[in-house]
């Protein structure tokens, strides 16, 4: 039945109008904190919270792939240039003291934060992000333009999926940068543009005879607030006070 | 997210993309004044954007299906070997959405975020700068550049837009990382640092202001009103 409680983790189950800004806080808290050894709790702070979610190791390790490549780059970059004090020769470069202590501190709060933010997303659906966020104050109309391109990044989606099988299935591939490439996908992706711009007509039209602006969303599906909720926002921003407070005196 | 259950979507959770600033690497102050400047960007561009579509309905949908669009095509790599890198199309969606590209950046920003942990949730507000003022000023340029309307022109404008929108996104993104990371880095590596980030997307500018300008010459002859 809508709006009743589904069995799950307990950040499943927790309300997402109150989930949504207390990680949020937490997130932010996250990001003002610079020293090293404050940010030294993110990590297993935020690897504790994940335990408690019941997503799996291998998601998460998947979502963090990509920004922590960069973060790397941009940590090594940080060692090797940042400070005065030597801590290690490699032949014309040098490890700096300040600079691998600055590395670290950028790799585990981002770290923290990645995780906690993979947390916010995956154990709350679009339509209760969407729901929360309204409940934010954030303007309407961008919620209604979030909640269309999730839908819409599917369909357009499976039109992408489609051409590019049908171009494999005729036997091209692109290895290099050629001039073909060009002849073929700027075609192609002006071809995905004008779908997905007369699909905007269509979808326009659709509003419309729906009655689009006459009507406010129903919020009668969403289940009511109860003490748990209130329970786990309250310990969250009180962890998020916690965190500013150590990054403040240390 | 049930979003990150669908087949299409995992296999180009694989693909990477490198643009955009993630959680935790600038100050937590930084990231605050990225979401003002955000929000304030936002709301001009949905003011001048209401007064070119009266109806809200119409707008929505523009936006959220484009959004969306180029979201999708964002997955077509382009290789550039050794590697295969992707489209940032910040020049396109300028050319095609004008004053619309900075909610539909900010939507799909937020999209890449939740669904591939490509940019993050608190420096939301700095990517959209980054990527909507490149929109932006892509925008501007192709309108002034291809006023006189011969083929010529509008290629040299479509590439123009497509080659300044990676630039200008690479440039700002390197000056916000650089500026905001250590006080104590080395003047020297900080000038190198933005030169490398530059100097490695030019073969990505190049190819994408090729890909922009035939993009922009097939939608001027088939769907001129698709163009902003």
């Amino acid at each position: 039945m809508p709006g009743e409680r589904t069995r799950g983790s307990l950040l499943r189950n927790w309300h997402a109008s109150l989930k949504i800004p207390a990680l949020m806080v937490l997130i932010f808290s996250m990001a003002f904190m610079r020293a090293l050894m404050p940010v030294l709790v993110l990590l297993p702070l935020s690897l504790l919270t994940f335990s408690i979610s019941g997503l799996h190791i291998a998601d998460l390790m998947r979502y963090l792939k990509t920004p922590l490549l960069l973060v790397l780059a941009v940590g090594l970059f940080i060692a090797l240039f940042s400070g005065e004090i030597v801590l290690l020769r490699i032949g014309p470069l040098s490890l700096m003291r300040e600079g691998v202590i600055a590395g670290a501190s950028i790799l585990l709060r981002v770290t923290g934060i990645m995780i906690i933010g993979f947390l916010m997303v995956r154990t709350t659906s679009l339509s209760e992000i969407s729901t929360s966020l309204r409940r934010m104050r954030l303007p309407g109309l961008l919620v209604d333009m979030g909640i269309l391109t999730g839908r819409y990044i599917m369909v357009i989606g499976e039109d992408h999926e489609r051409m590019t099988v049908a171009r494999r299935l005729r036997g091209y591939s692109h290895a290099i940068l050629s001039r073909r490439f060009f002849k073929v996908m700027a075609p192609v992706t002006a071809t995905l543009l004008v779908r997905g711009f007369k699909r905007s007509e269509r979808v326009f039209g659709a509003m419309k005879t729906r009655g689009y602006g006459a009507t406010t969303p129903d919020e009668s599906i969403v289940r009511p607030l109860e003490p748990s909720d209130v329970i786990l926002f309250s310990l969250t921003v009180l962890i998020s006070a916690g965190l500013i407070m150590l990054e403040l005196t240390a | 997210m049930g979003l990150h259950r669908h087949s299409t979507l995992l296999c180009i959770q694989e693909k990477e993309k490198l643009m955009h600033i993630p959680d935790g690497m600038v100050p937590g102050e930084v990231c605050a004044a990225g979401f003002a400047s955000t929000a304030l960007l936002t709301w001009f561009s949905l003011g001048k954007v209401k007064k070119l579509y009266p109806d809200p309905a119409r707008m929505i949908s523009r936006a959220s299906v484009m959004a969306a669009a180029f979201f999708v095509v964002s997955w077509i790599h382009i290789p550039l070997p050794p590697v295969s890198v992707h489209p940032i199309l910040a020049g396109l969606i300028g050319i095609l959405l004008g004053w619309l590209s900075i909610p539909t950046i900010l939507i799909g920003l937020f999209f890449q975020a939740a669904m591939f942990g490509h940019g993050g949730f608190t420096t939301l507000g700095l990517n959209t700068l980054t990527m909507g003022g490149a929109a932006l000023l892509s925008w501007f340029l192709y309108r002034g550049l291809s006023r006189g309307n011969s083929a010529g022109g509008m290629m040299a404008a479509g590439f123009t837009a497509g080659f300044m929108g990676v630039m200008i996104a690479a440039v700002s993104t390197a000056l916000i990382l650089i500026l905001t990371i250590p006080s104590y880095i080395d003047p020297a590596a900080e000038r190198a640092g933005i030169l490398t980030m530059v100097v490695s997307h030019l073969p990505l500018a190049v190819a994408e202001g090729i890909f922009t300008a035939m993009i922009a010459a097939y939608l001027k002859k088939t769907s001129p009103e698709m163009l902003a």
